[in-house]
């Protein structure tokens, strides 16, 4: 409301950055764990004299280049880039708060790019200690990016005590700060090794190097499996009560938890069996296997990450639908379209007769309108209080939710959304506007599919 | 209605430092990025014009090519500074805009890693030494791709700095109020001759690393060779440093509204005026001093010759956006909690950050013996 919502059909705007985000982490936990992993076995590799070892990292060297720092780098920004447009006053409430945070993340980024390019196009012409140094340095400040990140990231899901004292610190170093760290370095370790099978069974033809190579990746996967563990039962435990709430009330959540943690075993099993047990038999139908498991263990812990947030986009500071936790009583008694500074002006713009002597809207003004009017109205009230997450077609679309509904249904969950669904934000505007959010509704409800049920007899 | 109809109310965390230093790192971020992001800009473009042509220009363009992925590298690394800072001092100008034109801006990020991707096609092509028609065609696609990126955020800085076309923008793209983000800012007078200044300051930037490279990494190129580098580098910047002449001469005179121009011409600030608007001749001096041949430290001299140029414009850009936002009443009406916890981390962590960066640089450059003698 205080800014212009972006209308995205279907989709909504909010399921872009989910988009953008998966994308990216498939790849910006591999530039993390595969800098690690590079960093460790490129040393060996020099150490034990291993030229031919050295001659396939410089191959997987080049890329992991192409990849993190092209396509991982950009969708990187791309994130940022996207949040800003689909959920600006969160983006705001964080850009406030950890500026100097992401500021610090930016020297770590800079020295990340530098190395990774000194890294890979310099192999051949620094000394063996250089080279390694520079290895390590690239993964050092790959991991610290991770760290800092995760830090605002995990605010925004429990944000500890900072309501009460403000201050950077108790932001970044909030109750789901190290537990997601952990969680993140392991799977990031875990994902790299996936990454280094399936390019090994592409571009390494040599079935001993491959072996050797498996053997000596196959090493971080414990480590990995237990950070995993550890920082995911971390999270689980710190998670407000809302968002363990999400998980065990939502059948779509019970699915992505279950899908999480079974694929994540699976993969554990099949990385301890396969890689770990028979490093000769890792082919190229096993590391796909593994690989698209691991994405799709990530992705759904990602859209379960995601959800236990709400209503909350910034735990306990702004509501999905764009509105600081504190503005809520304010809107419930001025209204939307009076508060809301792009609401008003279209209100005001496309509705002169809506302005009261003061120039503001007033609601109750709209009695006067005809029905189509009061429908456009009520539908701005829907684009700016229910689109963040409800499509009227599409994800999660009201047309298939609200379906069959009857007009009471309609008021009471409009009147009391945070009662009937607790990953609801409240109703935060006025009465005046709540009927006309009601009359929306109504308007694009469709008849109950079942005609011939039996209902409750009337009480 | 007034120019604040359209903006959010400050934000109740307030700025975590003052004004001035937020504006000096997005300055500071702003020169940094300039350079990079010119060369990738308007380098894509050189090169895919002069990979077309015979040798030595698609020598020459192969060149360009070679560094491009490094520019796109730093230039979007160092472009987040003023993006970060932007979005902590001009938060309620800079989310309304780029929500306003949001498919445009969103689909930067798609754009830019197509054209990335199309510039190592190109520069792998070139390494190879088998650059055929699909990498000139790669860095044309690339080139294209970037011009339209430059241009989306030509549209955004130049709607940012004039909320009176937000309504006309809204009421044309609303959707009950929300927007469909399916506009650019074509009306505004001033777009393309900002753009247009843009693109020839890009030009002088791209010619001034051609000189650079041409005095320190051409020592395996022929004589002829560079001798051609050395003259089309003239001859690009001084194409630059008149587009940007012609263009800022339309862009004051012809676009800006009058009190802007009244402002940059005004009292103390008119010397700075002066200095940006024949700010191309210095680095086109110090190309031609470069240029000259003698003492090997003259080659650098390009570079403080330049920099110059890019500093004076992002100084008077930054003072004619600060004077464009005056109206709105934005820039100070934020508290300020300066965050004294951070600010000195982030300021020992910058200058850690430059420590690692130039200790890996001269390990680098001593180990691999690319110290040797500028070939000027």
């Amino acid at each position: 409301m205080h800014y212009p919502w972006w209308y995205v059909p279907a989709l909504t705007s909010p399921m872009l950055i989910a988009l953008v985000a998966v994308l990216h982490i498939y790849v910006a936990m591999y530039a993390v764990g595969g800098g690690i992993l590079l960093a460790a076995e490129t040393a060996r590799a020099r150490r034990d004299g291993d030229v031919v070892m050295l001659d396939y990292l410089k191959r997987h060297a080049w890329f992991f280049i192409l990849l993190t720092v092209v396509y991982g780098a950009m969708t990187g920004v791309g994130i940022w880039w996207t949040i800003g447009l689909a959920s600006p006053l969160a983006t705001e409430a964080l850009i406030h708060i950890f500026v100097f945070g992401w500021a610090v993340e930016w020297c770590a980024f800079v020295v990340e790019i530098v190395s990774a390019f000194l890294f890979y196009y310099y192999w051949d012409r620094v000394t063996a200690g250089t080279h390694v140094a520079l290895g390590r340095i690239y993964a050092w400040s790959a991991w610290l990016s991770l760290v800092l990140i995760t830090g605002i990231t995990a605010f925004q899901l429990n944000p500890g005590r900072w309501p009460e004292t403000g201050g950077f610190w108790v932001a970044f170093l909030n109750p789901q700060f190290i537990p997601q760290t952990v969680c993140r370095t392991g799977g990031s370790i875990l994902l790299a090794s996936m990454y280094f099978y399936l390019h090994a069974s592409f571009r390494l033809d040599d079935g001993a190097v491959r072996e050797r190579l498996v053997r000596s990746v196959s090493r971080w996967t414990m480590p990995g499996v237990l950070m995993i563990a550890v920082g995911g039962l971390g999270w689980a435990v710190l998670l407000p009560p809302s968002g363990k709430a999400v998980i065990e009330g939502t059948g779509a959540m019970n699915v992505f938890a279950g899908l999480s943690l079974a694929v994540t075993l699976l993969v554990t099993g099949l990385l301890t069996y396969g890689p770990g047990r028979r490093p000769s038999e890792v082919n190229r139908p096993l590391a796909i296997g593994l690989f698209c498991l691991a994405l799709m263990a990530i992705g759904a812990s990602e859209f379960l990450r995601e959800a236990t947030r709400k209503p909350y986009v910034v735990y306990d500071l702004v509501y999905g639908h764009g509105v600081y936790k504190d503005e809520v009583t304010e809107l419930q008694e001025q209204g939307i379209l009076t508060r809301g500074v792009w609401p008003a002006q279209y209100a005001r713009s496309r509705y002169p007769a809506l302005a009261g002597v003061d120039g503001r809207v007033e609601a109750w003004r709209a009695s006067a309108l005809s029905s189509d009017q009061r429908l456009d109205l009520g539908r701005t009230l829907f684009m700016y209080h229910c689109n963040d997450c409800h499509a009227v077609r599409g994800y999660s679309g009201v047309h298939g939710l609200i379906r069959g509904w009857e007009r009471s249904d309609l008021e009471r969950v409009v009147h009391h959304p945070d009662r009937i669904h607790y990953f609801m934000p409240p109703w935060s505007g006025t009465e005046d506007e709540a009927v006309l959010l009601i009359e929306y509704l109504e308007s694009v409800t469709p008849p109950h599919p079942i005609e011939d049920r039996p209902t409750a007899a009337p009480r | 209605m007034g120019p604040d109809a359209f903006l959010a109310p400050p934000t109740p965390e307030g700025l975590p430092a003052p004004l001035w230093f937020l504006t000096l790192f997005k300055v500071i971020g702003f020169v940094l990025h300039l350079w990079p992001m010119h060369l990738f800009f308007l380098g894509s473009v050189t090169a895919a014009v002069l990979a077309r042509r015979g040798e030595p220009a698609s020598r020459l363009a192969g060149r360009l090519g070679r560094v491009l992925p490094f520019a796109v590298a730093l230039g979007v690394n160092f472009g987040i500074v003023p993006l970060l800072f932007v979005q902590v001092s001009h938060y309620r100008v800079f989310y309304p805009t780029t929500i306003l034109i949001a498919w445009p801006w969103f689909a930067i990020i798609p754009a830019l890693i197509v054209a990335y991707y199309g510039i190592y096609a190109y520069a792998v092509a070139v390494r190879a030494d088998r650059v055929g028609a699909v990498g000139r065609n790669a860095i044309a696609a690339a080139a294209l791709l970037l011009v339209w990126i430059g241009f989306v955020f030509a549209n955004n800085f130049s709607l940012m700095t004039n909320p009176a076309r937000w309504q006309g923008i809204f009421e044309r793209t609303w959707v009950s109020g929300a927007v469909t983000g399916l506009a650019l800012n074509l009306g505004d007078p001033t777009l393309w001759p900002r753009w247009l200044m843009m693109v020839g300051l890009a030009l002088c930037s791209t010619a001034a690393w051609i000189a650079l490279d041409t005095a320190f990494f051409c020592a395996a190129e022929s004589d002829s060779f560079r001798d051609y580098a050395r003259r089309t580098a003239l001859k690009l910047y001084l194409a630059g440093a008149t587009l940007f002449g012609l263009m800022g001469t339309w862009y004051i005179f012809g676009a800006l509204p009058a009190e802007s121009r009244g402002f940059l011409l005004g009292g103390a600030r008119l010397p700075l005026f002066l200095l940006t608007a024949v700010s191309p001749a210095f680095g086109l001096a110090g190309m031609l001093y470069q240029a000259r041949p003698g003492n090997p430290a003259r080659t650098w001299a390009v570079v403080p010759a330049h920099y110059l140029v890019l500093i004076l414009n992002a100084v008077s850009r930054q003072r004619l956006q600060t004077f464009e936002l005056s109206p709105t009443g934005i820039l100070g009406a934020d508290a300020v909690h300066v965050q004294w916890s951070t600010l000195p981390l982030f300021l020992v962590c910058f200058v850690v950050m430059l420590a690692v960066v130039v200790w890996m640089l001269r390990k680098v450059w001593v180990e691999a013996g690319l110290g040797g003698s500028p070939t000027a």
